[in-house]
């Protein structure tokens, strides 16, 4: 694989790399999709992808608020905040 | 703005534009789309939330059956074909707002595709709109921008939200803005969201392109934060201009997304958000596919109204009414649906709909209530009317009872006995009042006798006056007549 | 025996040393604190009251930290139950550890931890295996009647086998997964680990059900016909035939447990899985991929670890994410996302999906034929630390006997199945879909002949708790 393609790839899954941490990688990655390219070679083209594991039937719940509220302490959990608010750095 | 101003005086090429529109309407639930969070606006911030919704480790989304339903029921008003095996997907992106950096959404299997919709253009034509699929997904949070931080607030995160794609089939801005007050109109009436775009809970984008009349499809540009149906039209007319001027100086239109600046008027291109997008869609590991049965969508058929603009039209035909008339009672499904229970009680259609449109109207809007919220029930205004019809009280007696109700929350005959507002018809309390009346009317008596019949309004003002409003005018000038040509 | 450690202080105190004695030498709990238990839910009389057990670090505990290995998530503290913890409880027994594990259940080692090293009870030089090796060491070192682990690839079979002890990973499904933080959430069950095979089987009745907390729950089957007719008949067994690069001990293992059954006098039937090579690329490529974005969630935006400094958003939350994971973790994020990229997907995941339809299908014809699948849980028994003896890349490959039961779907369970050179074989049993009983009673006779090895060093905990200590 082209090193291109792993910053391509890191930036998607928004992690940076540094350059020896990206010269690891880029080979460990390669190795393995250079192994999963082994499945080039069994003709599956017939079979439905199988996406699902388990469940065949519709599973849906009722529209009914639930009562326990961890809501405080999720906001204390929060690295950092304003308030009730959840802070990051300026988007814009 | 219109078509003029496509053109430039060298130039008298006019492009065709083409408008497709993704519409998100926030689903009217208890509760979140995957959790048991309240599903409210306006709550102190990251009160409604919960682990799941906030994208806590080990947490499982778990669908709620109303926002489905909800969704089904649009795809049926829409026509849609249903999908046999609705699939939810996940979408990957990263933002603060999204708690799992990735939303649960639907993308090879939408619950409905290739629908339609009627709508109603400004000129009065009929227009069928294709939709191209009805999907449901979740909400993200929302983040005010505050100095060097942004504030992260996530109760919206989790409101089920369905997405509408049209077809480009919209020609004009003009066309778009009649649409989506039909489509606000209609969702209202589904009952299936409020659709209010200030607050959000109706949002719109709108693609657009424009091209060489015949040519097709121009490259296409993508419109944000349209927060009202009015901006998106502006949005969509600024952005026609824009483009033609690029055509005719041989630029290229870039594909791109681009926001609408309220302010200052115009389309701005947005900072390209990292590389380009690659959301990476994969079948949502967590939820079972969702497979719509004969009898399950046979319920939710019984759901389906009758959409505003076929109303309006059975209206105008069942009840002869005017179409202004018949817009003005089909414009919210509660106001068409009081209106039809006083005409089934009897009530003349005409009578019903002027008192609905006019002092009903008059009076709730004076009291900021909705019909369906307010203490004049069907039966109220009916019982009302029938008292007026009967001839028990006058019409400016009628008023000031509709008032009561309203206000007081009573019904109109306990108002009109509590107060003796009875018509004085024949009694002879009518006659002893105008005889007192004619008594010190002298002058006008003698402008009568000499054939001017001008002061006969004046006594019969008076006359009302000392009744307290409560004598039948019409009883009162035949038996004011009576007694000046016996004299 | 075990009813009473908590709620007797005597009993209590040198259960505790026991535990510190062995934790020195094997570093299998990243939190131990029995005496957090209050005193309401030792007097409960439920079947399991007051008996202690650990979980894997990966599934939550109401105010334990829930650190899966990482630094992202080391000081996060858990504010809610899994939905198997909430049942465990009802039972009476009570949570006293957070077990070590590869991170995010990347590995097969629990050398990826970012927290801690586990040694293997039977030689600290060795890896107890992984992703769940400080769950499968406790209960070895018998610091614990059970443990909970989850098992995406072989997690819990895997160290389970090191160990020289019983690990069950269940039917997909069978097992709420609420509360376990998602590795890849098609593969993912949470199993039990434990040297009593009665024992095992209880907690599994207890865990298992539908849960309205996770959609992907399923009801099993309760007694199929062919279970009941266990007692009466002997059920047909099946071994992985061919040359499966086996390590000599293992190899010895295996042949013998085939061997034994034989003069027992079971039918015993040499079977094929002819997509067996292709279960670890397809494997990979799906756990990756989902990998990928279940762990998007980590960002320093709302929880765990926030890197310093960051001036826009998308700084914040690469600078986390480049600090917080460790390298295989990255390195298993950057798969999945290069497998799901537009362009790639069709020849990797959508590829992956179909050979798993294929594994599907192969199983569900074996079991025509035959009724339990024996095969090996991992072709080494546990290797030394570090990649001297076995490389990150050859551990992934090693991964095929257990993986194929996640792709399918099925239960498995492995089972110790003698000591060889000092150490543990484990092997490997699989059954039909939702046929955990019929797995049981198949660990069961073979428990009979080859019974669970006793680590050196291990006292039961009657004689923990009736002697006069050490």
């Amino acid at each position: 694989m082209q090193k291109e393609e792993l910053f391509v790839t890191a930036s998607l899954a928004r992690l940076e790399l540094d350059e020896k941490e990206a010269e690891k990688l880029n080979e460990a990655v390669t190795g393995m999709i250079e192994y999963f390219s082994l499945m080039d070679k069994i003709d599956v083209d017939d079979l439905p992808p199988t996406t699902h594991a388990a469940a065949k039937v519709n599973r849906t719940r009722k529209d009914l608020p639930s009562d326990i509220s961890l809501a405080d302490k999720m906001v204390e959990n929060a690295p950092e905040k304003e308030g009730r608010f959840i802070t990051v750095p300026n988007v814009l | 703005m219109d078509k003029q101003d496509k053109t430039d005086k060298k130039d008298k090429t006019v492009f065709e534009t083409f408008i497709g529109l993704e519409i998100h309407i926030q689903l009217i639930t208890q509760t979140k789309i995957f959790c048991g969070c309240r599903n409210s606006f306006g709550d102190p911030p990251n009160t409604n939330v919960c682990p799941v919704c906030m994208g806590y480790p080990g947490v499982l989304p778990v669908l709620n059956e109303e926002a489905v339903r909800k969704s089904y029921l649009m795809c049926l008003a829409l026509n849609c074909t249903l999908s046999e095996k609705a699939v939810f997907d996940r979408k990957n992106y990263f933002y603060p707002d999204l708690p799992k950096n990735y939303q649960i959404s639907q993308f090879e299997h939408p619950f409905g595709i290739n629908g339609y919709v009627e709508t109603t253009l400004p000129d009065g034509q009929a227009k069928r709109i294709r939709i191209h699929e009805a999907h449901l997904e979740e909400d993200a949070g929302k983040m005010i921008h505050e100095g060097a931080v942004s504030l992260c607030d996530f109760n919206r995160t989790g409101t089920p939200l369905l997405e509408i794609v049209t077809e480009p089939d919209f020609k004009s801005g003009e066309e778009v803005e009649s649409f989506l007050q039909d489509f606000r109109r209609m969702i209202r009436y589904l009952g299936v969201s409020d659709g209010n775009m200030e607050e959000g809970s109706m949002r719109c984008d709108a693609n657009i392109s424009i091209n060489y009349p015949g040519k097709g499809l121009g490259r296409k540009v993508e419109i944000k934060n349209l927060n009202s149906s009015r901006h998106v039209k502006l949005a969509i007319q600024h952005e026609e201009i824009r483009q033609a001027k690029m055509i005719r100086s041989g630029e290229t239109i870039i594909q791109e997304t681009r926001l609408w600046n309220e302010e200052k008027k115009r389309t701005e291109s947005m900072r390209s958000k990292e590389d380009a997008n690659d959301y990476r869609y994969f079948p949502e590991p967590d939820l079972p596919p969702f497979i719509p049965t004969a009898s399950f969508i046979d319920e939710i058929r019984e759901n389906l109204v009758e959409l505003p603009h076929l109303r309006r039209k059975r209206f105008i035909t069942e009840y002869n009414l005017p179409s202004e008339t018949a817009e003005f009672l089909t414009d919210e499904k509660g106001r068409a649906d009081f209106y039809e229970s006083v005409c089934k009680e009897g009530t003349d259609p005409q009578t019903a709909a002027s008192w609905v449109k006019g002092d009903v109207a008059k009076v709730l809007n004076r009291e900021k209530m909705d019909i369906t919220s307010s203490p004049l029930t069907a039966e109220r205004l009916v019982s009302l009317l029938k008292i007026l019809d009967e001839g028990k009280i006058n019409g400016q007696t009628a008023k000031k009872v509709l008032d009561m109700i309203i206000t007081e929350n009573r019904d109109p005959v306990s108002i009109i006995t509590e107060h003796s507002l009875e018509q004085l018809d024949n009694s002879d309390e009518l006659s002893s009042i105008i005889d007192s009346v004619l008594a010190q009317s002298s002058a006008a008596l003698e402008q009568i006798k000499s054939g001017d019949m001008k002061p006969v309004g004046f006594l019969i003002g008076q006359v009302m006056k000392l009744s307290g409003g409560k004598a039948d005018p019409k009883k009162t000038k035949e038996m004011i007549m009576e007694k000046i040509s016996a004299l | 025996m075990w009813k009473d450690v908590l709620n007797n202080s005597d009993k209590k105190k040198k259960y505790i040393n026991y535990v510190n004695d062995w934790e020195q030498k094997i570093h299998s709990f990243l939190e131990f604190d029995p005496e957090r238990t209050s005193a309401e839910s030792l007097s409960g009389g439920g079947r399991f009251s007051g008996v202690p057990y650990a979980v894997k670090d990966n599934i939550a505990v109401k105010d334990y930290r829930l650190t899966c290995g990482s630094k992202i998530l080391e000081n996060f503290v858990s504010p809610y139950d899994a939905d198997v913890i909430g049942k465990l409880h009802s039972s009476g027994a009570v949570p006293v550890a957070k077990c070590n594990m590869d991170e995010f259940g990347m590995g097969s080692s629990t050398d990826n931890s970012a927290l801690a090293v586990t040694n293997n009870p039977w030689d600290t030089g060795r890896v107890s295996g992984g992703s769940s090796g400080g769950a499968a060491a406790a209960v070895a070192a018998g610091l614990v009647p059970f443990s909970l682990g989850s098992d995406t690839g072989g997690s819990v079979r895997q160290p389970a086998s090191f160990c020289g002890v019983y690990g069950l990973k269940p039917t997909y499904g069978a097992v709420s997964r609420y509360g376990l933080v998602a590795y890849a959430s098609s593969l993912d069950v949470i199993g039990v680990l434990s040297r009593d095979l009665n024992l095992l089987g209880d907690v599994f009745d207890m865990i298992k059900g539908q849960d309205e907390k996770d959609q992907t729950t399923v009801k099993l089957d309760p007694d199929l016909p062919s279970d009941l007719q266990i007692d009466d008949g002997k059920p047909v067994f099946g071994y992985l035939g061919g040359d499966l690069g086996l390590d000599k001990s293992v190899e010895a293992g295996y042949r013998n447990c085939i061997d034994m059954l034989i003069k027992q006098g079971y039918s015993v039937k040499e079977i094929s899985i002819p997509a067996l090579d292709y279960v670890i690329p397809a494997y990979y490529t799906i756990a990756t991929a989902e990998a990928s974005a279940n762990l998007a969630r980590f960002n320093g935006v709302r929880y765990g670890y926030r890197s310093k400094g960051a001036e826009t958003p998308l700084d914040l939350m690469k600078k986390t994410r480049h600090e917080g994971f460790g390298d295989e973790v990255k390195l298993r994020i950057l798969l999945g996302t290069y497998v799901l990229r537009s362009g790639f997907q069709d020849r990797y995941y959508i590829k992956a999906q179909k050979i798993r339809t294929k594994i599907i299908n192969d199983l569900a014809s074996l079991f025509k034929t035959i009724e339990l699948l024996i095969l090996p849980a991992f072709p080494t028994p546990a290797f030394r630390h570090g990649e001297a003896e076995l490389t990150q890349y050859q551990q992934k490959v090693a991964d095929k006997f257990t993986a194929t039961a996640n792709l399918a779907g099925i239960p498995a369970l492995s089972f110790p199945a003698g000591v060889y050179g000092g150490l543990p074989v484990g092997l490997q049993l699989f059954a039909p879909h939702s046929r955990e009983k019929l797995l049981l009673k198949g660990a069961a006779i073979i428990g009979r002949e080859i019974p669970v090895p006793e680590v050196p060093g291990y006292r039961s905990i009657e004689d923990i708790c009736g002697g006069q200590g050490r």
